[in-house]
Formats: structure tokens, sequence, C-alpha cells
């Protein structure tokens, strides 16, 4: 009879031969899981997984690519091996877009067509493109970059997030397979223990090794294909498309959205320039963690011991009409030059310049996106030619000239 | 002196029940961390 936890133990001794019992039993099964683990991952392969198929359709060549996996995925990118190509890891959030109705682009593509090759070699540029980064994924994806061992490294830093520590982190997914790319470094370790949390930390160094964890992004995708079928409920059939020509504006083209997303993609208000909290909110005086995190970036950058550009993209001009923004946006170029001045290398180059400030007028989709990002690009690929003759990469390195360039 | 004998007759069964619950727990991990991410693509609608 059972009566109690002993006689449930006692029975299970009985019949199982005391599975359990001992440290060693314990042990043994830690090490079938571990095995087991290790047969999932090699029987049950995961679907191939396409980093940034949406943005990557947008982009002409196949010689820049972004290599982000989903917001989602813990294996935060994936990047393509070609050793006779020159590789540009080019690190930046949504200011590596040129937004206009006429032409959507990314600016690493369009610097790309500037300088196409490096000493006999074709530029190959992985974009760790990270909409809505915030300066803890710039870092992150710095640190998964550099892994990778590129020729070169370029990191975009939106100076409107760089000193604001009402945001420093957006991609949480980064933080298990970045753990072990910061953890070499202990100057990082507050960071570490102030972002990721214990799973991170676990998933991450067993996600490297164990597939059945590392892929469990594309694992859950196939099953939620499965369980779909179950479902009761059915998926709605979109609506048709107003034929001919319509007005996106249109009732009828609203009636067809199939999404309140799409609605509101199209109607929201736009942002007013002139508010700028976003740079008022920065406190470039040492004083917040996003200090710790530049610092270790540029250290990064700094020891990589390859050609390495940290620059600050143009913001719109417009931004310049709130009382005391030239004043907030120099503070942040200041304290940037600052921490920059800590890490001197030969390698490293850090623009703290808010780059719009020496370029002709520049024309923006928004506060800081730019609509034509033509003299950008030529500074941006001037800067790369200078860097890379001043490292000796090569002796020869001249732009082509801006193929969208009125005559 | 005497060596000792391995016994594996008697101890096969309990060997047996480790391995498998061991597999299972892997099992287990596997769909308990599965599900644990969104699979939902992630559409980011502000640049």
């Amino acid at each position: 009879m059972i009566r109690n936890v002993k006689d449930v133990s006692d029975l299970l001794d009985r019949r199982l031969g005391g599975v359990g019992a001992g440290a060693l039993s314990l042990l043994r099964i830690v090490a079938w899981t571990l095995v087991g683990l290790l047969v999932i991952g090699t029987v049950v392969r995961a679907p191939a997984v396409r980093p940034g198929a949406a943005y990557n359709k947008k982009i002409k060549t196949t010689w820049v690519r972004d290599v982000t996996l989903d917001k989602n995925d813990p294996r935060g990118f994936k990047t393509r091996k070609d050793r006779k190509a020159f590789t540009i890891a080019w690190i930046g959030p949504s200011t590596l877009q040129n937004i206009s109705p006429e032409r959507y682009s990314f600016i690493p593509a369009d610097v790309r067509e500037r300088i196409p090759e490096v000493n006999g070699r074709p530029v190959k540029i992985d974009m760790y493109f990270l909409s809505g980064a915030r300066v803890m994924d710039l870092y992150a994806a710095t640190a998964n970059a550099l892994a990778t061992k590129p020729d070169m490294v370029m990191v975009d830093l939106n100076p409107i997030w760089l000193f604001n520590d009402t945001a420093i982190t957006s991609w949480t997914n980064l933080n298990g397979v970045s753990f072990r790319h910061l953890v070499g470094d202990p100057a990082s370790w507050p960071l570490l223990a102030a972002f990721d949390q214990p799973q991170d930390v676990v998933l991450g160094l067993a996600g490297a090794k164990l597939p059945a964890l590392g892929d469990r992004w594309s694992y859950a995708q196939k099953l939620r294909e499965e369980l779909t079928h179950l479902s009761a409920l059915d998926i709605p059939s979109p609506a048709p498309t107003p034929t001919g020509r319509t007005d996106p504006k249109s009732l009828a083209a609203v009636a067809a959205m199939s999404a309140p997303l799409d609605f509101w993609q199209l109607f929201r208000p736009p942002a007013d320039p002139r508010s700028d909290r976003a740079t008022r909110q920065s406190r470039p005086d040492g004083s917040v963690l996003n200090d710790l995190v530049v610092d270790r970036l540029l250290a990064a950058l700094a020891g990589a011991g390859v050609p390495a550009i940290a620059y600050v993209p143009p913001v719109s001009p417009e931004l310049f009409q709130a009382q005391g923004a030239d004043e907030a946006l120099s503070r942040i170029e200041q304290h940037l030059a600052e921490l920059a001045a800590q890490h001197r290398s030969p390698t490293l180059v850090v623009k703290s310049e808010e780059a719009g400030r020496g370029l002709p007028p520049l024309t923006f989709n928004d506060l800081v996106h730019l609509a034509e990002d033509g003299p950008f690009v030529t500074y941006l690929s001037d800067l790369i030619c200078g860097q890379l003759l001043a490292q000796r990469v090569t002796t020869s390195c001249i732009p082509g000239p801006d193929p969208r360039a009125t005559p | 002196m005497k060596r000792p004998r391995l016994d594996l007759p008697r101890r096969l069964p309990r060997y047996v029940v480790e391995l498998v619950i061991g597999f299972v727990l892997a099992g287990l991990v596997t769909l308990a961390f599965t599900a644990s991410v969104s699979s939902v693509p992630f559409i980011y609608q502000g640049f």
C-alpha cells in the first residue's frame, strides 16, 4: 500500500532497480540527457534560416547582405564566409537606410558601388542592420562581427541614442549569443550582469554546441506551422485589392488593408523634429551606463587589429530648429571624442562630429533618415579609402563617382 | 584477491531506465525552450 513519498520511492526502487537513488545514477541521467540533446539536434534538422530576407530583396548586389536574423532569433546573425573577398562588417541602426519614394537603399550598398574592390579583391559587406538599435545592441553586434574576423569594421553611432539612458538595449535576443564574446573582457562584466539573465548565459553557451537548443527559433517556426493545422480558427483570406490606380489613402485602399498596422503605418502622425526630445534626454556627462557601453565598444574596435571606423551619421537640419538642440548635439559629440581619446589606436578612426556638419545640405526623409545619401556616401567612401591607405591595406583606393549625380 | 563481479544482468534494467529518462528529459528540454521563443516573424514598422 502506498501511504507516503517513501512508499513511492521504495516502489520505484524495487521496480526500477534504484534509479536516481545515488549520485552516480543522477550523473548518468544527466549524461544521457546531453546525449539526447545531441541526437535530437542531429536527427531533427532545423530548416535553413535566411537572414534579412525582406531587406536583402531590396539590395541589388549580392555582395552586400543584411546578416541579421529575426529579432526573436537567439542566434543573432548568419554570415557568409568568402576568403577571397575583402569583407567589411558594417554595424548600424536604421540610419543605414536611404528612404525616399523614389529610391530605397542601404548606405553600405551605395558605398560598395563606389568601392567595388580593394587590392583586386571584391568588396563584400556583411551588414549588421538592427532596426531601432540602441547602444548596447551596437556593442553586441560589433562583438559578434569581430568574432567573424572581418577585414574592416564600420560602426554607425546614431547620436540620438548614444548617451540616452531611457533606452539602452532593444535587441535582447543578442544577449545569449554575445555573452561568449563579451565575457573575455572583464571590463564588460558589469554590462553582462546588468543585461543578461541566467538563461541568456546558459543557453548562449549551450546553444553554441547543441543545435537542439541553439536552433530553437527555427524549431518553433516549424512547430507553429504544424500547430496551425490543429487550430479551429480559419486564416482569413486577404481582402480583394482595388483594381486600377487608387489613391493609397482612399477609403477603398484602407478597406483592402488586412492589418491595423498597415493603416497606422500610413496615417501615423509624423514626429515633430522641433520637439527634439531624444537629444535633450541625452546625458553626455559620464553619469550613465551608456558610457561604459561606448567605452567597451571603442575598446573592442581599437583592439580588433583591423581598420575600423566609428562615425556619427547626419541628422536633419530641422532638428537644429529646436532651442538648445545644437548645444545638446555638441555635448554628445564632445563626450564621444573624450571617450575615443582613451582608445587611441592606429587602426581606429572615430569621427565624433555629426557628419552633416561638414557636408553640403542634405535631404532627409525624417529626423535621422536620409532621402538622398549621395554626398554622405562620398564622405564615407573617402573615409574608408583614407583609412585603408593609411593602414597600408592597399596602395591605391579611389572611390568611383556618384552614379546618380546630375551632370 | 577476489575480483569484483560486474553483475550486469542485475543492473541492466536500471541503466536502461536511466537512458530512457535522460532521453525523455532531452525531449522535454528541447520542447520547453522551443516554446520559449516567439516564432512569429518580427516586423519592425518604425524603420
